[in-house]
């Protein structure tokens, strides 16, 4: 298997990010948003698992512990989203996020 | 012994708290007085005794200029043969004035309030005569100014008399800030002479112990000592109406007249002269102060004399009269006979509260001030007319009276120093001309109360005689005013009067020139002739509308215009200044701060622009945030720091 | 193990301000009693306090020093650590004697009692925690604590316009706090103090080069000069005095404006000297300013209380200027003069305060004959304006003359600007007197009566200080000198 370098792996991830910030700034459907974060999110998962199988086990494994973590975050966070858009969804019949700037509903 | 003087004067303080507190205060003026005889006969029996008692007042740290490791101030109580002199004249018409006040002030409200300012001015004045260092001196000198406001403004509800009070306090209040800076030299000069005097070690003090430090001892740059003496000056000045600060003492006279005869007129403002004999004798004058004083006494003789012999005022003429007399003092001092001009000041504090309380006997009587109203008082007010006349005599300085000698001391003073200072000849002729001036006004106005049949305005009450109270004090004061002058003959009075360094010995007396003598006792005896010639008899002489001396009387009456123009001055300049200085206050500085204020406003206005609401905008802050930051720390952190040099 | 004092002196002012909020219609006597407390405390503190301690390691020593860890890190460590010398000494007894006062001045208060009075405590238990805090943190908490019960007793308390001064006083010294904390905290770090103990920054900033110093000292000049107030940024003083109520203004001048000259010489002055000397040209200038700008404006106005707010700004420029003569005698002048100005100005506020609920007014112009309608209020005004001015026998008049004899000695003749503006200070205070207290009697509304026995009890207090000390000064020089600065090698 041939190594993969830490230069293309990172641009990976930066090229995720940059979707998802792409994504972030111009949706204005808010499920459309939600997608973009996670995409951006699992740039920096994926960072934290390139890290830690380049670091051995001298932390143990600590790097894939956290991007589990992560990942269950993300989970939960997608849920919570939904649950959002679905109540500004019955609240005000739509679910673009230029008919929600205030804080209150 | 010299202690129970300040106790004494504390003690008449309390008065306050008794209805009607005149007699106690009475009481302790007579016991004050009797202290101050004792003093004077113990220094008469030891001549030249100097007796001190001091504690320190403050331990003041260093300051790296004059007093590197340190000085202190104390307060103490000196007596020597000046302070017993002057106690003298202090207690003693003190006594006299708050006696004279119990039938005096008799009518009036805020009796205790009177008493007790009066007896604080006399502890204060007490305290100012018996002073042991320059600074406890001046702390007298302050507070006796603030007797003299509170005293002036007794009858506060007179807008008048709230505001005579006002600028006499201002007045002499630019004579005493100089008069601090005087101080602050006087300090530096004897700390930076290198410590043979001792001076700074025993807290300024005038005396090491029983051993005075007498003038010409002290070193020290002489600008700067000149500048000391100047600052001197303006400080007596200030207290003694000399000019250009004399404008406060007419309008004094706003206050009763007890207040003028024993506050403006014998011991205040005397003060003053008493601070350029203590300078001369303890801290020493430069010939170009020495100078700077005559100027300012010889002319100021002669200037207040030219007011008096205009106004119509009774009181008014006799204070510029004191003006005058205390220029002579100060003519002597700078002369360098200190003690000639402390023999005048004793003398004329006799005949000048004399001629006061005369002049407060006929107010009294009549209810005015104003002379033209008056007349043919002579009959129904012997006592008075006669007291006046005594006083009249002795200021005009005709023999036996006291002024005589006292005068033709200083002016014979004055005539000796001048044969070495060819610059003093023009203020020896001024002092000369004064004695006709002073002859002509003093009895100007005695004519004009006194002679004549009847009162010249018919609406005043019927006069009467005063009662005992204010008599008794007349007579004495007539006594003294005739007596005093010959004290001097007597040779351990003499020896009061004679401290011994720098030529402040009094001429002897009797071999004054006679040729002088006779020419200021002519020149006095034609100004009375005059003054008979023009106001005896009830005659009221009229100066002709066309005259060409109308314009001088104009000028004269309205004092030179100095008092307007101080007025001016104060009102336009100072005044103006600061409505300038509350615009400037008001509209630029804080009209900046409310621009700025608006300016964030705006500020925060155009920023919230940015506050949409929405989500993807915020998004986007924060990436350029980011983005920024990043550009920060890669780019342009490594180029600062390189160029600072740090890490 | 010696007793904490000063822990057990904060602890009474925090219990008896908590009392004061909790309890209602009682709140006055509690206020009173915690007062009374407090100045006997601050009496046998000052009668234990015979000389200061000498110098520990390098650095000053104070008395009742305590020092507890509170916040500790490997590379910093923040105590709390308080300890007192002569000069703070000082201002403690200054802060113990207005409390009383003002408590006793305000004790008809009306509108929320517990609340006024609790504020007022809690403002000298900042001042006090001022005085004696010895940490920069310790020193910043009680500064800020100073602020925001004034804030309230301005924006509650006070007259018409007072949400904008309130706000206006805020805003400028919170300002100034912040570049004062930026100040401290860069003199901290730069020096390498391993603590944020006053000993330790003292020690670490000996090493400081002149430019750094010269920073940080201007950083902190400008923070603690606010409070001063230094001209151009005075102009909040004025407003905030007119609508602060009768004791916020009685605070406000005599203790608020002492933190900036206190905190000026503790943490400036002592630990940046070589800073200082190179801009000791700047504190003249801004000093002569004072001095000069405060006395002529004060000449202009009408209101009372503006006018006596304006001469604290020229008596503060003399402070100032006593300062920056950097000397002993110069450095006594101005705690002296602290001294004397809280007292009196104080004394002054509260006649101001009793002339406008009595006749209704303070306009100057508008009144008249005080002197008949209330003689001991006229007597109050009086006493007070005569000290201001500095007159012998009253307190200020060693403080001045000390000060300006310092100046003497260090700029020679410059000393004439600050002497001849004293005529000013006398012509305003005479001219105030004269159109107020004299003349026949104006606008004296039915109701006018003399003093109630409050304000005549507090004012004599303020009274009895300014003759007692006036006289004999030597108590409190006494105690000033006991300071380490005094003892300390290489200060002029």
């Amino acid at each position: 298997m041939t190594e993969l370098s830490v230069a293309s792996l990172l641009f990976l991830s930066a090229t995720l990010l940059a979707i998802g910030l792409f994504g972030i700034l111009t949706r204005r459907n808010f499920i459309l948003l939600l997608i973009a974060v996670e995409i951006g999110m699992n740039a920096a998962i994926l960072n934290f698992v390139y890290f830690a199988g380049f670091s051995g086990t001298s932390h143990g494994l600590s790097g894939q512990a956290i991007a589990v973590v992560l990942v269950g975050l993300a989970a939960t966070e997608v849920a919570v989203g939904l649950a959002i858009v679905l109540a500004l969804n019955r609240q005000r019949g739509s679910i673009n996020i230029g008919d929600a700037t205030t804080l209150k509903l | 012994m010299a202690v129970s003087f300040v106790l004494v004067g504390l003690l008449g303080d309390r008065l306050k708290k008794l209805e009607h507190g005149g007699w106690v205060a009475v009481g302790f003026a007579g016991a004050a007085m009797v202290v101050a005889v004792l003093v004077v006969a113990a220094e008469m029996l030891h001549p030249s005794h100097y007796s001190d008692q001091s504690f320190t007042w403050l331990q003041l740290p260093g300051s790296p200029g004059a007093f590197p490791n340190g000085f202190s101030l104390v307060i103490g109580v000196l007596v020597d043969p000046i302070s017993a002199l002057m106690l003298l004249v202090v207690t003693v018409v003190g006594f006299l004035v708050m006696l004279y006040s119990i039938g005096y002030m008799h009518a009036d409200r805020g009796l205790p309030r009177y008493y007790a300012e009066l007896s604080l001015f006399l502890t204060a004045m007490t305290g100012l005569v018996v002073s042991d260092n320059l600074l406890e001196f001046f702390l007298f000198w302050e507070l006796v100014g603030v007797c003299s406001y509170f005293l002036i403004g007794f009858y506060y509800e007179k807008p008048s008399a709230a505001s005579a009070a006002k600028e006499a306090f201002l007045v002499t209040r630019v004579g005493d800030v100089l008069f601090l800076l005087g101080i602050f030299i006087y300090f530096t000069i004897d700390a930076t002479a290198g410590g043979g005097l001792g001076w700074a070690a025993s807290g300024f003090k005038f005396v090491n112990g029983s051993t005075p430090f007498l003038a010409g001892a002290m070193g020290g740059s002489s600008t700067l000592q000149t500048v000391a003496g100047l600052m001197m000056l303006a400080g007596a000045a200030g207290k003694s109406a000399q000019f250009p600060l004399h404008t406060w003492l007419p309008d004094a006279m706003e206050g009763p007249t007890t207040v003028s005869a024993l506050i403006h007129a014998a011991t205040m403002v005397a003060a003053g002269v008493y601070l350029l004999v203590v300078a001369s004798l303890f801290l020493g004058f430069t010939p170009d102060d020495r100078l700077a004083i005559v100027a300012v006494g010889g002319f100021t003789t002669f200037f207040a004399a030219t007011m008096a012999v205009v106004h119509p005022d009774i009181k008014r003429v006799i204070a510029y009269s004191t003006i005058s007399q205390l220029g002579y003092m100060v003519l002597a001092v700078g002369a360098g006979f200190a003690m000639v001009g402390m023999y005048h000041l004793f003398t004329h504090a006799f005949f000048k509260a004399l001629l006061f309380l005369a002049a407060g006997s006929v107010i009294h009587a009549v209810g005015t001030q104003d002379l033209f109203k008056m007349g043919g008082l002579r009959r129904p007010m012997r006592v008075t007319a006669a007291a006046f006349a005594i006083g009249a005599l002795s200021l005009s300085g005709i023999p036996p009276f006291a002024g005589f000698f006292s005068k033709d001391d200083v002016l014979s003073s004055v005539y000796t120093a001048a044969q070495s200072h060819p610059a003093y000849w023009p203020f020896l002729i001024l002092a000369y001309a004064t004695v006709f001036l002073t002859a002509y006004y003093i009895f100007r106005a005695f004519f004009l109360a006194f002679s004549g049949d009847k009162t010249r305005d018919p609406t005043l009450p019927h006069p009467h005689e005063a009662p005992w109270v204010m008599r008794l004090p007349l007579y004495i004061l007539s006594g003294l005013a005739i007596v005093a002058g010959v004290f001097p003959f007597v040779p351990s009075f003499a020896s009061l009067l004679s401290i011994g360094a720098n030529g402040n010995v009094p001429p002897v007396f009797g071999t004054t020139d006679l040729i002088l003598s006779a020419l200021s006792v002519g020149l006095g005896a034609a100004g009375i002739l005059l003054a008979q010639a023009l106001w005896g008899n009830g005659r009221v002489y009229v100066l002709a509308p066309e005259s060409a001396l109308q314009p001088v009387r104009t000028i004269l009456l309205n004092r030179y215009y100095m008092k307007a123009g101080y007025d001016e001055l104060g009102l336009r300049l100072v005044y103006g200044g600061s409505r300038i200085a509350d615009f400037f206050e008001r509209y630029v500085i804080d009209g900046t701060i409310r621009g700025i204020e608006r300016l964030a406003a705006r500020l925060s206005g155009t920023l919230r622009q940015g506050q949409t609401g929405l989500v993807s905008d915020y998004a986007s802050y924060v990436v350029a945030g980011v983005v920024g930051l990043l550009i920060l720390l890669l780019f342009v952190a490594p180029f600062v720091l390189a160029s600072v040099g740090g890490p | 193990m010696t007793l904490p004092v000063l822990s057990l002196m904060l602890v009474t002012l925090l219990g008896g301000t908590l009392l004061t909020f909790a309890s209602r219609d009682r709140a006055r006597y509690v206020a009173l009693a915690t007062s009374v407390a407090f100045l006997l405390e601050v009496s046998a503190l000052l009668a234990s306090y015979t000389v200061w301690p000498g110098p520990v390691n390098g650095s000053p020593g104070y008395a009742d020093l305590e020092s507890y860890s509170w916040i500790h890190l490997s590379w910093l460590s923040i105590n709390y650590t308080v300890g007192v010398d002569g000069i703070s000494l000082i201002l403690i007894l200054l802060t113990a004697f207005l409390q009383v006062a003002t408590v006793v001045y305000s004790w008809e208060e009306s509108k929320h009692p517990e609340a006024y009075h609790g504020l007022v405590l809690l403002t000298c238990l900042g001042c006090f925690g001022v005085f004696i805090a010895l940490d920069v943190l310790l020193f910043f908490l009680f500064w800020e604590i100073v602020l925001v019960p004034m804030f309230f007793l301005i924006g509650v308390w006070g007259g018409p316009r007072r949400r904008y001064a309130a706000l206006k006083f805020f805003v400028y010294t919170h300002v100034a706090s912040i570049v004062m904390l930026v100040g401290l905290l860069a003199l901290v770090f730069y020096s390498g103090a391993k603590s944020f103990d006053f000993a330790s920054v003292y020690v670490a900033a000996r090493g400081l080069s002149a430019t750094v110093q010269t920073f940080l000292f201007l950083a902190l000049f400008f923070g603690f000069g606010v409070k001063f107030p230094i001209v151009p940024f005075h102009t909040w003083l004025p407003d905030a005095h007119v609508e602060a109520p009768t004791g916020g203004s009685v605070l406000l001048a005599g203790l608020l404006l002492k933190l900036g000259g206190y905190g000026l010489i503790r943490w400036a002055v002592e630990v940046l000297p070589v800073g200082m000397a190179h801009l000791t040209p700047l504190l003249y200038v801004v000093a002569f300013a004072m001095i000069v700008w405060g006395s002529f404006v004060a000449l202009a106005q009408r209101d009372l209380k503006r006018l006596v707010a304006y001469s604290s700004i020229n008596h503060m420029g003399i402070v100032l200027l006593a300062i920056a003569v950097y000397s002993q005698l110069g450095l006594l002048a101005a705690v002296l003069l602290m001294f004397a100005h809280g007292v009196v100005s104080a004394l002054l506020f509260m006649a101001s305060g009793s002339v406008h609920h009595t006749f209704g007014t303070r306009d100057i112009s508008k009144l008249g004959g005080i002197a008949r309608t209330a003689p001991i209020l006229a007597t109050m005004v009086m006493v007070g304006s005569l000290a201001s001015l500095g007159l012998p026998a009253l307190i200020s008049f060693p403080a001045e003359f000390t000060a300006l004899l310092a100046t003497w000695d260090r700029i020679g003749y410059w000393v004439l600007v600050p002497l001849v503006i004293l005529v000013v200070t006398a012509a305003f205070y005479l001219w105030m007197m004269q159109r107020m207290l004299f003349g026949p009697a104006r606008n004296v509304p039915a109701t006018a009566h003399d003093l109630p026995w409050y304000e005549t009890s507090a004012m004599a207090i303020l009274l009895a200080l300014i003759v007692i000390y006036g006289i004999l000064p030597g108590f409190l020089v006494n105690v000033i000198v006991n300071s380490p600065v005094y003892g300390f090698p290489g200060f002029p």
